[in-house]
């Protein structure tokens, strides 16, 4: 009898502490989401706030600062020159990083490691450094100002990003499956094309995905290189902040948020294995569906 | 005997070798594969038999010699021009194609008309019995089906030689016993030249028209299935296929048809081999079936010796038989007028000086890695008596 009242006791002791730990988990859960979630929740109402000046809570709504930000020619500039150099550091990123991931992933040389570091550096050397470094180089073969030296520095900064994810990749890979394609007639173009690539494809978007993002968020190491007639998103940013202090900013990282959002989704959504296959190479163009 | 009607040569390697940093993989390495013929190069993991399938195929190539496909050497040609096709021992299917995909890539890659390719798709796959599986994915597949998948998608191309790294490995014994019946069905259908790589000899004697038994880099031995089983050239050969006694021994004389040996205080007769001459070390060579057990019909050898183990195997009985200092093993078939001994019941067992072979021994010092010669460990006797 005391056996099974020992049981009971030990088997609801197990239960509750259950309760506890998903309990516990769900708060840490919110605590940390709530952390990261306010601040932006706090700049989205702020930009919808009917007055100028800083207050919070507003004292009424409107849209009135979306209004300005759109009438502002300097923003959309900004805008269009981030997403253009983000698009083409990320494609010289990609072009660049995908044959050196190849060539680390397959490598057995010790030069590898070292070859591997450096790439990764970027990383961990402040962008700032970077930034003054550039500056100094740039200046001295006469290429300051333009689109050359900001796309250059922006491929510097996300290489690592996508070496990083596509060595993962590959590194997954199995050889004997390029092996086969080669014997069933496949040259190192088409095991390239149609073995290597479909298999790391969900890298390859994620990878460019981050590459972006990494790229559009620079401001240190790009500071140096713009000229004011080809200022960054973020700097323009920057700069009117340091004259008004009107929501209009807040406006604009609302609107870069949802943009960062849809983003985050798609990332989700690929690294969930949804589908994109119209994106990358299919073999002879029919598609084998059920 | 040879499926070859012709004796045309489709593939030959000359002088063979292949290192690997510090390691010889393949050692001087030489043989002929005739069109149409069921090769197979046999032996332990590690003996050098998946290198020496990989140099045919181009996955490697030679430090020195020379692979010959249809006459033509092949020097560095990479496997994407040469005439073989190859079913990979862990199948690499591509995982992001369906089954007809997988099978029609090579035939895609030499850009064979549409139209074509389904055909032939279609076909192979009937051949495999794998129709109806055509827009699976590869990963929904059972083993068994995999591996037909594998083996359609190198058929297809109409290779002039398959070469197979075994195929059967990862497979249970019943598909895999099915899968060899299918496999040779198929090679004899479509007169194809295959070169197939495995570890297990029961599947090399089934399937092969001939066998090149390989160890430690080299290849020993090439021949048919039942020259090899009646006349191994080593120890080691003898030892790998099929069951064999090992008795070691040195040569007392040498007459005219036969040659005495001495094992141990045991006298024993055996057919000539040539090169003999007293005070050779050697071992005679005699398989379990052909060891006589309390015959009317003795000749020959004839020993006393006293069962220590008798094994049931359906339908026949292994039994272990101590006989000086050697167990001897012997098999008889159940069944008929075949007593059944007892354990530790004391027999005459006798055999006839033409059914062994006599085989050199190695050199002094050299190890029994690889082969089991019938001694008895004395100490490991000892320690169990003592009991």
């Amino acid at each position: 009898m005391n056996t099974i009242r020992r049981e009971r006791y030990l088997e609801s002791y197990e239960e509750r502490s259950e309760i506890f730990r998903t309990a516990l988990l769900r708060a840490t859960l919110a605590f940390g989401t709530g952390f990261i979630l306010l601040p932006l929740m706090i700049v989205a109402i702020y930009s919808f706030s009917e007055v100028a000046y800083g207050i919070f809570p507003p004292p009424g709504f409107s849209t009135k600062w979306y209004a300005h930000l759109f009438a502002q020619a300097t923003f959309r500039g900004a805008f269009f020159r981030s997403v253009g150099i983000g698009i083409s550091a990320t494609t010289i990123a990609l072009l660049v990083g995908f044959p050196t991931s190849l060539a680390l992933a397959r490598t057995r040389l010790a030069a590898g490691n070292f070859l591997r570091a450096f790439i990764l550096s970027p990383i961990v050397i402040p962008k700032i450094v970077l930034g003054v470094g550039w500056f100094i180089f740039f200046a001295r073969i006469s290429l300051i100002g333009g689109w050359i030296p900001l796309i250059l520095a922006h491929t510097v900064i996300v290489l690592p990003f996508v070496v990083a994810i596509l060595t993962a990749n590959l590194s997954g890979l199995d050889p004997t499956i390029e092996e086969a394609a080669q014997d069933l007639g496949a040259g190192f173009v088409k095991v390239l094309w149609y073995v290597i690539l479909p298999q790391i494809k969900s890298g390859v978007i994620i990878s460019a995905l981050l590459a972006f993002i990494v790229s559009f968020d620079q401001v240190e190491s790009s500071i140096f290189l713009v000229r004011g007639e080809n200022n960054t998103l973020p700097i323009e940013m920057f700069l009117y902040m340091e004259k008004w202090q009107d929501p209009t900013i807040a406006a604009l990282s609302t609107l870069l948020i949802g943009f960062a959002a849809v983003i985050t989704c798609a990332t989700v959504a690929i690294s969930r294995g949804i589908d994109l296959s119209n994106l990358l190479p299919t073999l002879g163009g029919k598609k084998s569906t059920r | 005997m040879l499926a070859t009607s012709n004796q045309e040569v489709e593939v030959q390697l000359v002088e063979v070798t292949k290192r690997f940093g510090d390691v010889t993989a393949v050692e001087s390495v030489s043989f002929t594969v005739h069109k149409g013929e069921f090769f197979s190069l046999l032996g332990p993991s590690g003996c050098g038999k998946t290198t020496t399938l990989r140099l045919i195929g181009g996955f490697e190539f030679p430090d020195t010699g020379e692979v010959y496909l249809n006459g033509r050497p092949m020097g560095r040609i990479p496997p994407n021009r040469r005439e073989t096709n190859m079913v990979f021992q862990r199948l690499a299917l591509f995982p992001h194609y369906s089954v007809f995909e997988n099978v029609a890539f090579g035939l895609r890659m030499k850009r064979v008309p549409e139209a074509e390719i389904r055909r032939r798709v279609t076909t192979v796959l009937e051949m495999v019995q794998m129709s109806g599986f055509e827009t699976r994915r590869i990963t929904e597949l059972s083993g068994g089906q995999q591996q037909r998948v594998a083996l359609a998608r190198a058929l297809v191309n109409n290779p002039r030689v398959l070469l197979l790294d075994e195929p059967l490995s990862s497979l249970d014994l019943k598909l895999r016993l099915q899968m060899q019946e299918e496999l040779k069905r198929l090679q004899r259908d479509l007169g194809t030249t295959f070169i197939y790589v495995t570890h297990d000899q029961g599947e090399a004697l089934a399937m092969s028209d001939r066998i090149g038994i390989m160890n430690n880099g080299r290849l020993l031995q090439v021949g048919s299935p039942m020259e090899i089983y009646e006349h191994p050239s080593t120890p080691f050969v003898a030892s790998f296929i099929g069951d064999t006694n090992l008795i070691q021994g040195s040569v007392d004389f040498v007459d005219e048809e036969v040659t005495a040996i001495t094992a141990s205080g045991l006298h024993l007769l055996v057919k000539r081999a040539g090169w003999e001459t007293p005070g050779d070390q050697v071992y005679v060579c005699i398989r379990p079936e052909r060891i006589l057990m309390n015959s009317d019909r003795e000749t020959g050898n004839v020993l006393h010796g006293k069962i220590q183990e008798r094994l049931f195997k359906g339908h026949f009985v292994q039994y272990r038989i101590h006989v000086g200092p050697f167990t001897l093993q012997t098999t008889i078939p159940y069944g008929g007028s075949n007593r059944i001994f007892g354990m530790g019941e004391e027999v005459t067992i006798s055999w006839d000086p033409h059914q062994a072979v006599l085989l050199q021994a190695d050199e002094e010092g050299r190890n029994f890695d690889g082969y089991s010669p019938s001694r008895r460990d004395e100490r490991a006797e000892r320690t169990a008596s003592t009991r």
